[in-house]
């Protein structure tokens, strides 16, 4: 599993472990039942402190893609369709976000934009 | 659980008054104290050691230090960078005394620790460089097994490959048992933001910042701003503040709230030593 | 825990272990061939005895005080330690003292058969004692000076407290002789030998035994 951490990076260092782990666990890298490195582990390799790593899990857990069994450890959770389909359908909406902002900023008409959106789609087809 | 609790802990010298310090280290947790060289950190780390005579109470693994000293120095480990059992000894003697102090003396890891580093058996303490000293102290130091580490200054003067490693050993102490705890001062604050848990300032005898390590490096920020926009800045939202010719710096420990609140872009992530600086040099 | 204390004094005074036989040996050599046979353990006694507060010094440049306190110690065990330490010296030395000046008597009657030295036991049983109590006597004021003012003042100290005493000395000797009394070594030497040792010893215990009280006093308080 990949986690890369960059300061530059807008997003606080927690929600950057957060995106890293779900990415892992979209792409099966993290397969369902399996353990996720400890707290202290994860925050030593990544030389950042336990409490950020910790935040990360907190908010993994919330949303439930892990369980954490106290004095066990992490696990990833079974795979929850929904879970993901909400997820992606979120990411899905960022795009389009941008797109929308885009459009808006250089005057392009929304029928423009679902013409692209149809063309997009039936070259799919 | 706490490691360490400490409260209301005083000590005055001629010219220097530490002020009613309290804090405390949970189990787990890194904690870097950090300030100035003089601000009271080695008074603090003295007088948790019960090694100077101060007011207020120090309770370590929940028991008073004052009572309980003996019995709590069999799981603490403790470094002191100016202080060590004997320069004029070996490695080799220093296992075979510390053997006699403590239960726990693992001389196993012990040996371990000495090839690890690359630290000599048979050659006198003396002789050793500053980094190769700090080792056997911390090889010395962590060979029982102690619930809780207390170091003063264990990479001052160091060069930055040794304080890497140094700070490596630390990592991986903590890691072998989850309950365990690092108290540690230094004045170099990058070691600290990349070990600590806790960051814990102390300015002229006195607790001036005590929060989490990843709150200050993500919710503080340093804001760049012009002095009309500066004006604008309520007092309450700002920490300190710096000015210049051309710009003015100001810190704050909310830059979210700024940002919308003011609509500023430019906000810097700031280092501990900014924020320190902010602290001692910057105005209100 | 006074173990692990002692261990260290006696690995720190290991790199002594060669000045030590060379002192030995010289004092030995010195008292070849003089009239001065019996004072050569009382010499050998103090010197060895001595040694002990070098250990302090040790301690002094290493910085050791400090650590020491953050072992699983009391500043009781620390301060006995070394009084332990000092007693085991000054027997040490007086044995040492005893022995060597028995042997250099007896190889030099060996040696010059003609000029024979009557090499009296119970006289060297009693200067060595009497050694043995000038080195309890200077250790029972060095050790809680020491504990004061550091091992550096303190050998200043040391000094301070010999003068004073040479000079105590002196005083009441020339007062004797103005008082028309004369010491007289033999009878010094018969009161001694009659019923002093033991009083030697016991006064020299007794002197330790407050010394400590006062160096757990000085040290329970102390800041490093």
């Amino acid at each position: 599993m990949n986690i890369i951490i960059t300061n530059s990076s807008e997003l606080p260092i927690f929600e950057q472990i957060e995106n890293a782990i779900k990415e892992a666990i979209f792409s099966n890298e993290l397969k369902e039942g399996e353990m996720l490195p400890s707290v202290r582990s994860l925050a030593n390799d990544l030389k950042i402190s336990f409490l950020t790593v910790k935040r990360a899990y907190d908010e993994l857990e919330a949303s439930g893609f892990i369980k954490t069994v106290q004095g066990k450890g992490s696990y990833v959770s079974p795979k929850n369709l929904d879970l993901i389909k909400e997820e992606k359908l979120k990411e899905i909406q960022n795009y389009i976000e941008k797109i929308y902002e885009v459009s808006k900023l250089s005057n392009i008409s929304k029928d423009e934009v679902k013409e692209l959106f149809k063309m997009i789609f039936e070259e799919e087809l | 659980m706490n490691n360490i609790e400490i409260k209301n802990v005083s000590k005055k010298y001629d010219g220097f008054l530490l002020d009613k310090i309290s804090f405390d280290v949970p189990s787990g947790a890194i904690v870097g104290l950090i300030g100035e060289n003089g601000a009271g950190k080695t008074t603090t780390i003295k007088s948790i050691l019960n090694i100077i005579k101060s007011d207020g109470t120090v309770k370590i693994f929940n028991k008073d230090v004052k009572q309980n000293e003996k019995e709590i120095k069999q799981d603490l480990g403790v470094v002191l960078d100016d202080s060590f059992l004997s320069t004029y000894l070996t490695p080799k003697y220093i296992n075979s005394v510390m053997k006699d102090f403590y239960k726990n003396w693992d001389e196993e890891k012990y040996n371990d620790l000495l090839k690890q580093f690359g630290l000599p058996d048979n050659k006198l303490i003396k002789d050793f460089s500053s980094g190769m000293k700090m080792k056997l102290k911390i090889a010395t130091a962590i060979s029982h097994n102690p619930k809780l580490l207390i170091l003063d200054e264990p990479t001052s003067g160091l060069d930055p490959v040794v304080r890497n490693e140094i700070l490596d050993i630390f990592r991986k102490y903590i890691e072998e048992d989850e309950t365990r705890s690092i108290l540690l001062s230094s004045h170099i604050t990058t070691d600290l933001e990349h070990i600590s848990d806790y960051i814990i300032f102390i300015d002229k005898g006195k607790i001036v910042l005590n929060v989490p390590t990843d709150e200050l490096l993500e919710n503080y920020g340093i804001i760049k701003c012009s002095k009309e926009e500066f004006s604008k800045i309520s007092e309450d939202d700002y920490i300190s503040y710096k000015r210049s010719k051309y710009q003015y710096e100001v810190l704050t420990s909310d830059k979210s709230k700024i940002k919308k609140k003011y609509n500023i872009r430019a906000i810097d992530k700031p280092t501990i030593e900014e924020i320190m600086l902010f602290y001692i040099k910057g105005e209100r | 825990m006074i173990k692990g204390l002692l261990k260290k004094d006696l690995y720190n005074l290991a790199s002594y272990k060669t000045t030590l036989i060379v002192i030995v040996l010289f004092c030995g050599i010195a008292i070849i061939g003089t009239d001065a046979l019996y004072w050569g353990s009382t010499v050998i006694g103090i010197i060895v005895g001595m040694i002990s507060l070098s250990t302090f010094s040790y301690d002094e440049i290493s910085k050791s005080n400090k650590y020491i306190l953050t072992l699983p110690v009391t500043r009781k065990e620390i301060v006995l330690e070394k009084y332990i330490l000092a007693i085991g010296a000054t027997i040490l030395g007086g044995l040492l003292g005893f022995i060597v000046t028995l042997l250099v008597g007896n190889v030099m009657n060996y040696l010059r058969p003609d000029d024979f030295i009557d090499v009296n036991i119970e006289t060297l049983l009693s200067t060595s004692i009497g050694g043995m109590f000038g080195i309890s006597l200077i250790q029972s004021i060095q050790i809680p000076s020491i504990f004061k003012w550091g091992a550096e003042k303190g050998r200043i100290q040391m000094f301070i407290v010999l003068f004073v005493l040479v000079i105590i000395g002196a005083i009441a000797g020339f007062l004797l002789k103005q008082a028309g009394l004369s010491v007289d070594i033999e009878k010094l030497e018969s009161i001694l030998n009659n019923f002093g040792l033991v009083a030697l010893i016991l006064l020299s215990c007794l002197m330790y035994f407050i010394s400590y009280k006062i160096s757990y006093k000085i040290y329970k308080n102390k800041e490093e």
